[in-house]
C-alpha cells in the first residue's frame, strides 16, 4: 500500500436508509415471503446445479428465527422501492443510477435498477447494477461514479445499495453476525454535497479455500487480515495526517468489533458500533445505517471526518473517507 | 480539494484496444430439437410452432451446454489462457471488469478466487455490471473507456463474461437459443488493434423484460435509432462501416436489419448463429475473433458491434481494427 494521501472530488449526501422490522416482530402487516414452489424458483435450480456446495439446501436446514434481524419480505426491487418511496422529484435529475447488491431476487427476469428507475420515472438516468464483489460492490459504485464524472457531462450518480436475503441462501456463517435486509440511497455530485468524499481505498483479499468449506478457524483467519488490513489504512492515513474522527466499521462479528475498538483507542480514532441491530451485518448499506444513526443522535458535527469501512469477507477490505462540510 | 477533472474526448481519440481474446466453449452440444426436448420434459413449452420458427427463420441448429463445471471453473477455463500470455509478455493487469447477463448466483462469493491466487492478482481489484442482460457488454465497455479516460495510469483490463443456463428453461428466451460460453478479453491502453472509437448504451423509456410486446414492437426501430446515433456522434457515415458484428440472437433481427437499412446481408457478420447459438454476453468476443480469421476484417477496417438485452436495453459501439 503506498503512502500517497487520500485524495477525490466528490461530494455525498445520504438520501435516505431504510431498515425493515425485525423478522420475529408480530405486526399487523407481517406477512412471510411467498414461498416458491422448488419446480419454479431459479435459486433452487441454482442450488441443484452446484451440487457441491454442501452449506446450501433447501430449505434452510434449520429453522433460523428472525428474531433480532430486519427481515424484508417482498424481495430486492421492492425493498429499493420502499427505500426510494417519495423521493421522485429529489431523483428526478440523476444521470447514472447504480444499484449495488450482494444479494438476489429469486427470479431469473427481473432487474431491479431498471425497475427503480422505471417506477421512479427517472426519464434521463442510465440505470445498471454492480454485483459480485460481495459488500465491496459500494466501493467499486465509487470508483466508477468518479470515472463517469471525469469523462462525462453527467452532474449527479445515484448509488442504492439494497440487499435482502431469500431462502435458500442462508443469513449465518459460523459465529459471524447474521445478516439483515436493509438498504441506502447516497447521492454523489462534484460540487455540493453533506460530506466531502476525501478518498476511498480497497485493499482486496480472498482465502484459498471457498466460504462454503470453510471452518470456524477458517473465519477467524479472515477477521484477523480484515483487521490488520484495517490497521495498515490505519497507519496510512497517520503518515497522511489524515487519521479520522470517527471509524465506522461493517458489522461483521462480535471480536471484529472489539478488535477496532482496541485499535481505535490506539491511534486515537473513536470507533462506532450501532447501538440498534449491533449483532446484525446489513452488508453494503451498514456503515450509512450507522451514519444516518449518528447523525440523527447529534454524535457528528461539520468538520469532522469519518472513515466508513466495508469488510467482506471472501473480497476484502473498503474504506471511504469524508469530512463533513453541511 | 481536488476537483473533478472533465476530460475532453473526441470522438476518433480512442483510448484503449482490444489485445487479445479468449474463448472457452464447452465440448457438450445439444441440437435444438434435443434443447427443446429437454424444456417440455422440464415442464416448460417449446411447441412444434416454435421448434420450426426457432429453425427456419431464426436459424438455430446447436448450442454448447456445460454439463460438468460450474461457472467459476468455466471462467478459468477461458481467463487462465489469457493471463498466461500476459504474464509471457510481461503486461499488467490492473482491474478485472466481470460481467454477467443473469443476476441469479452467489455474489458474496469471489468467482476469482483459482485466478487470484494462480496468478498473483491479489492486488487486482475486481468490479462487476449488469442489468443490461446481453447488452450488459457494451455497458462494460463504456465503464472501461471511463476507467481508462480517469485513470492515467490505467494500463490494463480483463474483461470476462460467463453464463450458464443452470436449468433447461434457461436456454431459450422469446426469441433466442442460448448456448454456454466463457470469454475474456485483454483491453490495453493505446494498443492499436480494435481500437475502441465510441460506445453508446440506450435504455428504452419502458424497457422491462417480462414486457416483451412491447419490446417486439420497438425492437428494430431502437436498434436502427441507436446505430445513427453511434454514427452520428462519432462522425461517422454507415457507408464507412465495413462489417457489422451483431449478438447472435437470431439470423431474422439481422435479416431484417440489412433491409430496414438498405445495405446488402453480408454486412453483418451471423454465420455462428447456427454453429453455436446466443452465448449471452459473451457473443461478440466470440464473432469478433472469427470475424478476423475469416478474413471479414482488414487493419483499418472500421466496424461495428451491436448487443440486444431483453426488454429494450441496447448497446453498440464502433472500432477500428
Amino acid at each position: 500500500m503506498s503512502g500517497d494521501a487520500w485524495r477525490s472530488g466528490l461530494y455525498l449526501s445520504l438520501v435516505t436508509c431504510y431498515v425493515p422490522d425485525d423478522g420475529n416482530k408480530p405486526t399487523s402487516s407481517r406477512r412471510r415471503p411467498q414461498a416458491l414452489s422448488k419446480s419454479n424458483n431459479p435459486l433452487y435450480w441454482l442450488m441443484a446445479d452446484n451440487r457441491d456446495l454442501a452449506e446450501l439446501s433447501f430449505p434452510p436446514k434449520t429453522q433460523e428465527g428472525d428474531a433480532g434481524i430486519p427481515v424484508f419480505p417482498d424481495g430486492s426491487s421492492q425493498l429499493a422501492l420502499r427505500l426510494l418511496h417519495g423521493r421522485r422529484n429529489q431523483l428526478a435529475n440523476v444521470d447514472i443510477l447504480l444499484y449495488v447488491h450482494e444479494s438476489v431476487e429469486a427470479s431469473g427476469s427481473v432487474l431491479p435498477a431498471l425497475k427503480v428507475k422505471n417506477v421512479l420515472e427517472m426519464k434521463h438516468c442510465l440505470p445498471f447494477s454492480l454485483g459480485f464483489q460481495g459488500s465491496l460492490a459500494n466501493l467499486a459504485a465509487v470508483e466508477i461514479a468518479e470515472a463517469f464524472f471525469r469523462a462525462e457531462p453527467i452532474k449527479q450518480v445515484l448509488i442504492v445499495s439494497v440487499d435482502c436475503i431469500v431462502p435458500p441462501f442462508s443469513r449465518r456463517r459460523h459465529d459471524l453476525f447474521p445478516k439483515g435486509d436493509s438498504g441506502a440511497a447516497v447521492l454523489y455530485t462534484v460540487d455540493d454535497g453533506d460530506y466531502r468524499v476525501n478518498g476511498y481505498r480497497v485493499n482486496p483479499y480472498c482465502l484459498k479455500t471457498p466460504p462454503h468449506k470453510w471452518t470456524q478457524l477458517d473465519c477467524q483467519v479472515i477477521v484477523q487480515q480484515l483487521l490488520r488490513l484495517t490497521v495498515r489504512l490505519l497507519e496510512q492515513l497517520s503518515q497522511c495526517g489524515q487519521l479520522p474522527d470517527w471509524l465506522v466499521p461493517q458489522h461483521l462479528s462480535f471480536p471484529f468489533g472489539l478488535a477496532l475498538k482496541q485499535v481505535g483507542e490506539r491511534y486515537g480514532v473513536r470507533v462506532k458500533l450501532r447501538e440498534c441491530w449491533g449483532a446484525v451485518n446489513l452488508l453494503g448499506s451498514d456503515p450509512f445505517v450507522t451514519l444516518v444513526q449518528m447523525e440523527q443522535n447529534g454524535e457528528i458535527s461539520r468538520g469532522q471526518s469519518v472513515l466508513l469501512l466495508w469488510a467482506s469477507i471472501d473480497h476484502g477490505l473498503g474504506a471511504m473517507l469524508l469530512e463533513r462540510v453541511r | 480539494m481536488k476537483q473533478v477533472t472533465k476530460l475532453r474526448r473526441t470522438s476518433d481519440k480512442a483510448v484503449f484496444g482490444m489485445a487479445d481474446i479468449s474463448i472457452y466453449l464447452p465440448q457438450t452440444w445439444m441440437t435444438l430439437r434435443e434443447v427443446a426436448d429437454l424444456i417440455r420434459r422440464s415442464g416448460y413449452p417449446f411447441s412444434e410452432h416454435d421448434l420450426d420458427r426457432f429453425g427456419r427463420l431464426y436459424g438455430f441448429k446447436r448450442v454448447p451446454c456445460e454439463e460438468r463445471r460450474s461457472l467459476e471453473e468455466m471462467i478459468v477455463e477461458a481467463c487462465a489462457p489469457l493471463l498466461a500470455r500476459l504474464r509471457q509478455a510481461n503486461k499488467q493487469v490492473d482491474k478485472i471488469l466481470f460481467l454477467r447477463t443473469s443476476q441469479v448466483y452467489w455474489h458474496d462469493r469471489n468467482l476469482f478466487r483459482p485466478l487470484i491466487h494462480d496468478f498473483g492478482l491479489e492486488e487486482t481489484h475486481l468490479l462487476s455490471v449488469s442489468q443490461h442482460n446481453c447488452a450488459s457488454f457494451h455497458l462494460a465497455l463504456r465503464v472501461c473507456q471511463n476507467l481508462f479516460l480517469a485513470n492515467p495510469d490505467l494500463q490494463g483490463v480483463m474483461l470476462v463474461s460467463a453464463d450458464k443456463a443452470f436449468h433447461p428453461s434457461l436456454r431459450r428466451i422469446p426469441d433466442s437459443l442460448l448456448g454456454d460460453c466463457a470469454s475474456a478479453c485483454y483491453l490495453e491502453r493505446d494498443f492499436h488493434r480494435h481500437r475502441l472509437l465510441h460506445v453508446v448504451n440506450q435504455v428504452d423509456p419502458k424497457a422491462d423484460p417480462d414486457n416483451v410486446e412491447w419490446f417486439n414492437t420497438t425492437y428494430y426501430f431502437a436498434i436502427r435509432q441507436m446505430l445513427f446515433r453511434l454514427l452520428n456522434e462519432a462522425g461517422h457515415t454507415l457507408d464507412e462501416i465495413s462489417l457489422i458484428i451483431g449478438g447472435n440472437v437470431n439470423l431474422r433481427t439481422w435479416e431484417r436489419m440489412a433491409e430496414i437499412l438498405n445495405k446488402p446481408f453480408d454486412l453483418f457478420y451471423t454465420r455462428t448463429i447456427p454453429e453455436v447459438g446466443h452465448l449471452y454476453g459473451s457473443d461478440l468476443l466470440y464473432n469478433l475473433r472469427l470475424a478476423v480469421s475469416d478474413g471479414r476484417l482488414k487493419p483499418g477496417d472500421v466496424y461495428a458491434t451491436i448487443s440486444i438485452g431483453l426488454g429494450g436495453m441496447y448497446g453498440c459501439a464502433l472500432h477500428r481494427w
